[in-house]
């Protein structure tokens, strides 16, 4: 016997290994094992057009030119799939309303019907999926609509006896970290004619499109040549951001996993009653949280954020977390979570802070608007509430935002921030290491002392990264988007699986050609 | 109605219809597993012309071998067998210079795993050496055991491996090396080589 033999002799191996091993091609990205997202972040990407394929209702089917309905409510879930002889790029199911009037078929896919005549050249085999639950889709046959027949964005994919659109939605491209950003651009062959961009808000509403090219080459020159960080290093920029506004640790990378952590245990002394703490919180779960606050939860002097100096603090004079606030301080509470994760996991976070203590990784941030500024009462605040000034987002990304630096990071912090927290001498808004007793002065107490909730850590969190974000799409013809979600923040961009890294300068200069009318 | 069968069929009722001679039970399974014949047959033949045709010929193959073979619990286990042996058998008859390169490159990995001086005299009972391969696998981590199993039965590349198991090619390459000689050593107490 000799190795050509056993390799056919395989065939005969046992049947339960066979059927083991029979598992479907998965896409999945490299590093974006990513989890639910706790705080407020509103991510679109290509993973996320998921939420757009509602694919339930009834399709019809085509049998000897007579119609048949067939109930398709199981084909709900979205469908990313890759198909052979059409390079990398990723179909999804038809659903999208503006996508189906633009192939001229009804907005409801209720109302779609697929004859005989609609099926056109033969254009494939789905040879792989994004996600697990699609995998059965592997092996099927895929064909041209004939209203089509030489465009490949529009396909008819055949299952059971039934057929349905798909639609493709762009490449998929791999990065890892170094890799530079060109690869998107040289991969979609751009910039090319015809391509436009369009900018959304932090609302997820378009503000505008450009459609000027030399505006959109200045675009795509500025995206290029940025490396690609990696989702550790975006995270860390994004913890760093927090200390330099807030101080404290108490959000804090996990360095293996790569992931945001926060330590629930940093804003609550260790007196408090189980009762007093939030029933979301779980301190248990959270291997490093100290039993007792820590020297590492002294107040830091910050000369980045504070109008006023601040005096440091030591724990052992008070374990309440301590913030002071002013009567026309407010917050805008967001409520959309959604998050950007895994294909596999993409799924929408909820407004509750959950009881895990791990704040897992943003990837791709739409800033929920924090446009307005609001004015608040000292009536409304409660022993439950903190507030905080809501700058207008338009007004920062106007050139309003001024740079300060820490010896670690870059970050920005605008005047009108620094200006609407005002910091008692005697503590940062943040802290989380109190002030004697003794030390404070009725006098010196303008505010009602404040404690802070653990979806409160949550929040504080996400203004602080949304803050001048913004999300544009470069559409490159017909079904093939590119979706980048810009953060100021974290000084990157992210698209596909990248996070991409740009300096100050490009940041202002992107910044300035997308919001300029 | 006729889709709901194929879909609600288990493979015992389907057998019934190969030795009842049903027609049917053609389109049956091609409702039920063509998916994944095509996808056996395209995963080793890298064409979607020939996996088509590899699928058609499974069919008639299974039309053939049912009976004497009754797979009432391992029907797609089967006609994976089946598919399998059709692909590569097309490869090699068309001798497509990428795939046959790839399959020469399996057999020569295999050799490693097997000493290739074996006289007539001393002739190794195949079907004997199939089965400690078998238990082999079985004793090794569900990982390494897909590694082996789709490197070695469906004839994926490294690459397709890594992507499939999410893993580096680098770290399945080394995988697949280690097992090799891990298995000849195995093979080898047991005086099978």
């Amino acid at each position: 016997m000799n190795g050509k033999d056993l390799l056919n002799k395989m065939v005969d191996i046992d049947p339960d290994l066979i059927i083991e091993s029979d598992i479907p091609e998965i896409h999945k990205r490299k590093e974006t094992r990513m989890k639910i997202v706790v705080t407020s972040v509103v991510g679109l990407s290509v993973a996320a057009a998921s939420l757009l394929l509602v694919n339930a209702g009834m399709m019809k089917r085509t049998k000897d030119n007579q119609l048949e309905i067939r109930n398709r409510k199981e084909y709900s879930s979205s469908r990313m799939l890759f198909i052979d002889n059409q390079d990398d790029l990723v179909y999804v199911g038809l659903a999208d309303a503006e996508d189906r009037l633009r192939y001229g078929l009804p907005e409801n896919v209720d109302d779609e019907v697929i004859t005989k005549e609609d099926i056109g050249e033969y254009a494939g085999v789905v040879t792989g999926t994004k996600d697990d639950e699609n995998g059965n889709d592997v092996g099927r046959k895929v064909y041209h609509y004939s209203k089509y027949p030489d465009n490949s964005s529009i396909l008819i994919l055949e299952e059971d006896d039934t057929y349905s659109f798909i639609s493709t939605i762009g490449y998929e491209i791999d990065f890892e970290e170094g890799d530079l950003s060109n690869e998107i651009f040289t991969k979609y062959g751009l910039p090319e004619k015809g391509i436009k961009i369009e900018v959304y808000g932090n609302d997820d509403q378009l503000i505008h499109t450009i459609t000027d090219m030399e505006r959109i080459e200045k675009v795509i020159d500025l995206l290029n040549n940025c490396t690609n960080i990696g989702l550790t290093e975006n995270n860390r920029r994004l913890v760093e951001a927090w200390k330099d506004q807030y101080g404290n640790d108490a959000v804090y990378l996990d360095e293996d996993t790569g992931l945001i952590s926060y330590r629930p245990e940093a804003f609550y002394p260790a007196t408090e009653t189980a009762a007093e703490i939030s029933t979301e919180t779980s301190m248990e779960e959270t291997t490093e949280v100290p039993t007792e606050p820590t020297t590492e939860t002294t107040l830091k002097e910050t000369t980045e954020v504070p109008t006023e100096p601040t005096t440091e603090t030591t724990e052992e004079e008070s374990s309440e977390v301590i913030v002071e606030t002013s009567a026309d301080e407010t917050m805008e509470m967001t409520d959309e979570t959604t998050t950007e994760m895994t294909t596999e996991e993409a799924s929408a976070s909820t407004t509750e802070f959950a009881s895990e203590t791990t704040l897992e990784s943003i990837s791709e941030m739409n800033a929920e608007p924090i446009t307005e500024t609001s004015e608040a009462t000292s009536a409304e605040l409660t022993e439950e509430t903190f507030v905080e000034t809501v700058t207008d987002e338009t007004e920062k990304l106007s050139g309003e935002v001024t740079e300060e630096t820490t010896s670690e990071a870059t970050m920005e912090v605008t005047e009108e921030t620094t200006e609407e927290i005002p910091v008692e001498t005697t503590r940062d808004s943040m802290t989380n290491t109190p002030v004697s007793q003794d030390t404070m002065k009725p006098s010196e107490v303008e505010t009602e002392q404040k404690k802070y909730e653990l979806s409160e850590i949550k929040e504080f969190a996400d203004a602080l990264w949304k803050k001048g974000s913004l999300t544009f799409v470069i559409e490159v013809r017909e079904g093939y988007r590119i979706r980048i979600h810009y953060s100021p923040v974290s000084r990157t961009y992210s698209a596909f699986n990248g996070f991409f890294d740009m300096t100050l300068d490009k940041m202002r200069e992107l910044e300035s050609i997308l919001l300029s009318q | 109605m006729r889709e709901d069968k194929a879909l609600k069929s288990d493979d015992s009722s389907i057998v019934d219809m190969f030795l009842n001679r049903e027609e049917e039970a053609i389109r049956i399974v091609s409702a039920k597993y063509g998916a994944r014949i095509r996808s056996i047959a395209y995963g080793i033949t890298e064409n979607t012309e020939t996996a088509e045709e590899c699928e058609n010929d499974t069919y008639m193959e299974a039309w053939n071998r049912i009976p004497p073979h009754e797979p009432r619990t391992y029907l797609l286990a089967f006609l994976s067998r089946i598919v399998r042996t059709i692909s590569i058998n097309r490869c090699v008859r068309d001798r497509r210079l990428k795939r046959f390169a790839f399959i020469s490159e399996l057999t020569s990995e295999m050799e490693q795993c097997i000493a290739s001086s074996i006289s007539v005299e001393n002739k190794i009972d195949e079907n004997l050496l199939i089965e400690e391969i078998g238990k082999f696998l079985k004793e090794q981590p569900p990982k390494k055991r897909l590694v082996f199993m789709r490197r070695y039965y469906y004839l994926d590349k490294m690459e397709t491996i890594a992507k499939r198991l999410d893993m580096k090619e680098s770290t399945v390459r080394t995988l697949l090396t280690r097992m090799r000689k891990d298995l000849h050593q195995y093979l080898e107490r047991r005086e099978l080589l």
